[in-house]
């Protein structure tokens, strides 16, 4: 096994090199010169411009430029700015506890409540509360994230006042509730549909009917020979998606003004502020590829069959 | 007539049982139609019907295991004089597992791949309160020992995907019986694996359950290994009983007519059969000479790729070795799939490849079909080495001269493709003729495989599995080949179909004076159509002769054990 | 021989109760049926597939005849009337109007294009990319297996929207202003660039399933290229899991393009789009005020996406293997 995991971690090299290329090339592809961007409206010494592309390897050739970043950001560089000249990793480290934080949760919500929905529905298939679950799931699947955002900001923030309606930069478990709940409902439609699929085909394997033909309760197939085996790909599914959850944070943490890692890559964006922003991706191909193998070995431990050669 | 003691009650006495599906809102499709069958304590009796013909529903409704919509309409199911069809879910509950045992049909299928082989028999025992905790796993490893699975302790604590289909067999065994029940239902409990496993294990389970006086209902399809292990035969047909008694006298004096049908179709009896070793001589003898008059054409002939031949297909120390990757990245291991066989195929005869799963015989076929490259060793198709072909344009000549026919019915035909659409592929991969020419070979090659032309626009799945392997031959000889390679061709097909494919396959050869390269796990088939055969073991040939050579006189100890395993060859037969 | 037991007597049924039919006859009556006419015929019966079908109808209708709905143009010169701000509906202008004065009922008719048009495109370009390359990675494996694999992994690491977010942003900065085609294509661009490698996958798994079967080595056998046979046998027996994909993706794309669109990167805001509506509503939602003007593009935005989720869902059941048997 510790020959795959190695496999595995020699894998992800090329997928982060490739992943930090393809957004440092098209950031670099924005015209303009970023030092004059960042100078802002005062007027700018020839000298002064020169030393600042200097210090940002501007004058190198592009793919140089990128070797540079990497150096920095491989080896942690304290003093790797961005074009603010603030420390690029001080500023991550200060965004990321919040989105994961709002992630883990959205994670757990999606968890729990498709799983119970799931398996409930998938016990009773055809049945009134598999219909209810099928079209509330489709519902939830169409109307746009930022829509239910608001609406549940709106009602539960505003009108009721049981959340507050933002968090802000100071912000606590608590605050962020709303926002994760509303980062998950997509995953929760899912995630449901996936365990009610998963649940039915299994209740019609035949193992579980061997199982029943020696003489067990009912509730002993349900729990050994039913849940146990639906689980391993819903939890697959779940685990990887906390990529896409942390990536998805944008548009809530937007809604909910959380001072996060999807707004700091916005704003670094819309800056054009290069090292940032791709220091930003960088961390969220790495919280990707590093979620995807803890996935695959959580996949043999549910899963003894899987074996990694 | 009794001196049997008379006050030996049945121990499940089945009553007019009709089982039903619901199809639609009212529609619903009868399974088991009036069935009324009787076992004893501590006897074997066995069911034995085609795909289809009910048994294993019936099985299935003495455990109340209907799949699905499945339900018992009307009759009686009385155990130990108790009707359990009507019984409550927990009557029901308390009779599974403690008083009948079930061992399923597909061993890969029927254990939890999940959990732990050992713990899934403990299940059994703790479920019907035999015996919890330490002393439960204790006896989980004594039955296991009991199911002749060696080195059981071990075992126990391995998973379902690291036991062999056997030993899975054989765990499922002391799972049914775990609990000691009175009935034990074994629902095709071999089909799935070799013969030679399939004989170790009945074997077993025969004395295992003689030791135990267990009961046993014997589902399967095969007569000759009903009446070899049962006393009590049950024929069923599309639903019904058309047939029971004694074992013996139904082989030997069947009185309906499709127990007659089936006792003088099923190969492993038909295989001692003098009249299907006469029969195939005829065959033979027609068939060398209509190949004799096609070898002179071709030998003229500047187009065909071959010289005329006797010795059609030659292989010559075929090799294959595939690379596996071992546990770190770096290791390799080879694997001999395939190791120095060679063979030759005579023009108008059948040559078989005899050998169990993993025995390197398919490998075989698809070296000899161009389709998988041999790591040494050569292909000699009449006289020309496959390897020395050139270009496109003769690779084309010789696909257009040896055409396979795959074992599985229901994948070797493209579902999208109508029948028309597959047949006529070949001819219009090789541009033969115009549309219209094409469609009349396509109705001439639909009579010749007795299909009624109105299939050719319907679709594979509209058909059943022995007119697909209808609709694979007449693709197969869509282009006039000399030598066809049957790859398991019939060995998916219910015994009936299987003798009237076999019977086409002859028919076929002496009309077109084709030669034939059978691969087949059956033996018994073997007989019935084969002139020439090699046995495979391990990717190598451990016998090879002609057919009666190896039947009467078996020159190898392993040649042995697969005749020995042929189900009921032992039984004499009347008329 | 063994003395014979009350119920086990010998026992022949009546021929004329149990009938010997020919073995495998051919029910010559049976109507032909192809395996799409057989999923059309399951598709007709499921009332999520008529449900579905009556939202696109409409949908379609309002994409190509806005003016089927309303007679204003949001896009005439004096479409935006500040002295209309928020005012109450009226005849002709059934939910009244918006911030800048526009008629909400007629931006939200005409921002059915944009919508449209997007999810189209996207799904189009996705699909078109992810199926080659998974096909061709499938079929031929080896290096050419491992180079799309591993490129595929790299684009599917970069979580999607904040790529698009990237690509948006510079491509905004290079070209500022390109009409709608010019906009909607750099939206389509930038979602297809970095979605591709979830229909690849699909595709490439589908491939490798379907190669191994016996009809490919027939054909093979019969001499058929190996291109004709990717052409002809497997890509055609592989489609059913994309083509359901391909109908839930529209969806999502859809739905990702009101998304750029709320960040103010999605299309420019001359353009009338459900996503740009949505983002001038955001302010007035917080307030709680002026709440239908994001009922009526959202309700619209809910109601397409549910459309084409439906229809995945109806075709999913259709082309279910396990449906068929039965």
């Amino acid at each position: 096994m510790w020959w795959y995991v190695a496999k595995r971690l020699l894998q992800t090299i090329p997928v982060f090199l490739g992943a930090t290329l393809i957004i440092f090339l098209l950031t670099k592809l924005r015209p303009g010169d970023p030092i004059v961007a960042l100078a802002g409206n005062k007027p700018i010494s020839d000298e002064v411009r020169q030393a600042l592309r200097d210090q940002y390897h501007l004058n190198d050739f592009v793919l140089v430029q990128w070797l540079y970043f990497l150096k920095d950001v491989v080896t942690f560089n304290p003093d790797f700015v961005g074009l603010d000249g603030q420390p690029v990793f001080q500023k991550i480290s200060n965004a990321l506890p919040v989105t994961a934080t709002l992630a883990l949760m959205a994670l757990a919500m999606d968890a729990v409540i498709g799983i119970v929905v799931g398996t409930i529905a998938g016990l009773r298939r055809n049945g009134w509360f598999d219909s209810i679950t099928l079209v509330l799931s489709l519902v939830l699947l169409s109307v746009p994230i930022f829509v239910v955002g608001f609406v549940l900001q709106f009602l539960f923030g505003v009108k009721f006042g049981i959340f507050s309606p933002t968090v802000g930069g100071d912000w606590s478990v608590g605050d962020l509730i709303l926002p994760a709940f509303v980062l998950a409902i997509a995953n929760i439609a899912t995630t449901t549909r996936l365990t009610r699929t998963s649940v039915a085909n299994n209740l019609t394997a035949d193992h579980v009917r061997t199982a029943r033909a020696k003489g067990l309760s009912e509730s002993l197939v349900i729990r050994n020979h039913v849940l146990r085996n639906s689980l391993v790909p819903v939890v697959t599914y779940i685990g990887i998606n906390l990529g896409s959850l942390m990536a998805g944070a944008i548009i809530t943490e937007g809604i909910f003004n959380v001072q996060g890692i999807g707004n700091l890559a916005f704003q670094a964006v819309n800056r054009g502020d290069t090292p940032l922003t791709v220091s930003v991706v960088a961390v969220m191909v790495m919280i990707y590829v590093f979620m995807s193998l803890i996935v695959d070995l959580l996949y043999a431990v549910l899963d003894p069959r899987i074996r990694y050669v | 007539m009794t001196t049997q003691p008379v006050n030996d009650a049945p121990l499940l006495e089945v009553k007019d049982l009709k089982v039903g599906f619901r199809t639609g809102k009212k529609a619903v499709l009868t399974a088991v139609d009036g069935a009324s069958l009787s076992i004893y304590p501590g006897q074997t009796i066995a069911i034995v019907g085609e795909s289809g013909s009910g048994k294993s529903t019936l099985a299935h409704a003495v455990i109340d295991l209907l799949p699905g919509s499945g339900h018992v309409i009307s009759g009686e199911i009385l155990f130990e004089g108790r009707d359990i069809s009507r019984a409550d879910r927990k009557a029901v509950l308390a009779l599974r597992g403690s008083s009948i045992g079930l061992v399923p049909q597909d061993p890969m299928s029927n254990l939890n791949p999940l959990w732990k082989v050992g713990r899934q028999i403990k299940e059994a025992l703790v479920a019907n309160g035999v015996a919890t905790g330490d002393a439960a796993d204790k006896r989980v490893v004594e039955l296991l020992e009991e199911a002749g699975l060696p080195d059981a302790e071990t075992r126990a604590r391995q998973y379902p995907h690291e036991f062999s289909g056997g030993m899975r067999q054989r765990a499922l065994i002391a799972m049914g019986l775990a609990s000691r029940p009175k009935l034990l239902i074994a629902d095709e409990p071999t089909s799935a694996l070799d013969v030679t496993v399939q004989k170790q294990i009945l074997d077993h389970l025969d004395t295992l359950t003689d030791t135990l006086g267990v009961a046993v209902m014997l589902i399967t399809h095969d007569l000759g290994l009903a009446a070899e292990r049962a006393d009590h035969l049950v024929v069923m047909y599309r639903g019904k009983i058309v047939e029971s008694g004694p074992a013996r006298e139904i082989l030997q004096d069947p009185q309906h007519p499709y127990t007659k049908r089936l006792v003088s179709n099923a190969p492993s009896l038909a295989s001692q059969r003098l009249s299907s070793v006469r029969a195939r001589a005829e065959v033979r003898e027609q068939a060398v000479q209509t190949a004799s008059e096609i070898a002179a054409e071709v030998a003229e002939s500047s187009s065909a790729l071959g010289e005329g031949r006797d010795d059609i297909l030659v292989a010559e120390n075929l090799t294959k070795i595939f690379t596996l990757r071992g546990s770190k990245p770096w290791e390799k291991i080879d694997f001999a799939a395939v190791e120095d066989v060679s063979f030759r195929l005579r023009r108008g005869t059948i040559t078989a490849i005899v050998g169990e799963s993993g025995s390197g015989k398919s490998t075989v076929a698809r070296m000899v079909l161009d389709l998988l490259p041999p790591t040494s060793g050569n292909v000699i198709f009449d006289g020309k080495n496959v390897r020395d072909l050139k270009g496109r344009g003769e690779h084309l000549r010789l696909r257009r001269q040896m055409q396979p026919v795959f074992q599985n019915p229901y994948a070797s035909l493209d579902p999208l493709y109508s029948i028309y659409q597959s047949i006529e592929e070949p001819l219009r991969t090789h541009e033969i003729g115009t549309k219209k020419e094409r469609e009349a070979k396509v109705r001439d090659l639909l009579d010749k495989v007795s299909l009624p032309t109105t299939v050719m626009s319907r679709f594979p799945t509209e058909l059943s599995g022995g007119q697909r392997q209808r609709v694979a031959i007449a693709r197969a000889l869509a282009l006039d080949p000399e030598v066809v390679i049957c790859d398991e061709a019939v060995s998916a097909l219910d015994v009936l179909v299987q003798a009237q494919i076999l019977e086409l396959l002859n028919d076929l050869q002496a009309e077109l004076g084709l030669s034939y390269l059978f691969i087949t796990h059956d033996l018994a088939v073997v007989r019935q159509i084969a002139d020439d055969v090699l046995v495979m073991q391990n990717g190598k040939v451990v016998e090879a002769a002609s057919v009666s050579e190896v039947f009467d006189n078996p020159g190898q100890e392993y040649t042995r054990r697969l005749l020995d395993a042929i189900p009921g060859a032992s039984i004499p037969l009347g008329g | 021989m063994s003395e014979t037991r009350p119920g086990q007597e010998r026992f022949v049924a009546p021929l004329d109760e149990t009938p010997l039919r020919a073995i495998d006859a051919v029910d010559v009556d049976a109507v032909p049926e192809s395996q799409w006419r057989e999923a059309w015929k399951r598709l007709r019966r499921s009332p999520l597939f008529w449900l579905s079908s009556v939202i696109i109808l409409v949908l379609a209708v309002m994409v190509a005849f806005p003016g089927l709905f309303t007679d204003v143009d949001p896009y005439a010169r004096n479409a935006n009337n500040l002295s209309n701000q928020f005012a109450p509906p009226s005849e002709g202008h059934p939910f009244g109007y918006n911030f800048q004065g526009g008629d909400i009922w007629a931006r939200t008719v005409y921002g059915a294009r944009a919508s449209v048009a997007v999810g189209v495109l996207a799904t189009i370009a996705t699909v078109l990319l992810g199926m080659i390359s998974g096909a061709v990675a499938g079929f031929y494996g080896g290096i050419t297996d491992t180079l799309v694999s591993r490129l595929s992994d790299i684009f599917f690491s970069i979580p999607l929207l904040l790529a698009c977010i990237v690509v948006i942003s510079v491509i905004n900065n290079i070209f500022p202003n390109r009409g709608f085609w010019g906009s909607v294509s750099v939206v389509v661009l930038a979602l297809a660039v970095f979605a591709w490698p979830q229909i690849t996958r699909q595709m490439r798994g589908a491939v490798l399933e379907v190669k191994n079967l016996e009809f490919v080595d027939a054909a093979t056998a019969i001499g058929a290229s190996k291109l004709t046979n990717l052409r002809r046998h497997i890509v055609p027996n592989a489609l059913s899991p994309v083509i359901v994909s391909a109908t839930i993706m529209l969806g999502v794309f859809i739905v990702s393009e009101s998304a750029l669109s709320f960040l103010g990167l999605g299309l420019p805001q001359n353009i009338v789009s459900w996503g740009n509506d949505l983002s001038d509503a955001q302010t007035l939602v917080r307030s709680g005020q002026h709440l239908v003007v994001m009922w009526v593009p959202a309700t619209a935005l809910a109601v397409t996406v549910l459309g084409f989720v439906l229809l995945g869902e109806a075709v999913r059941e259709a082309l279910d293997p396990k449906a068929r048997k039965s």
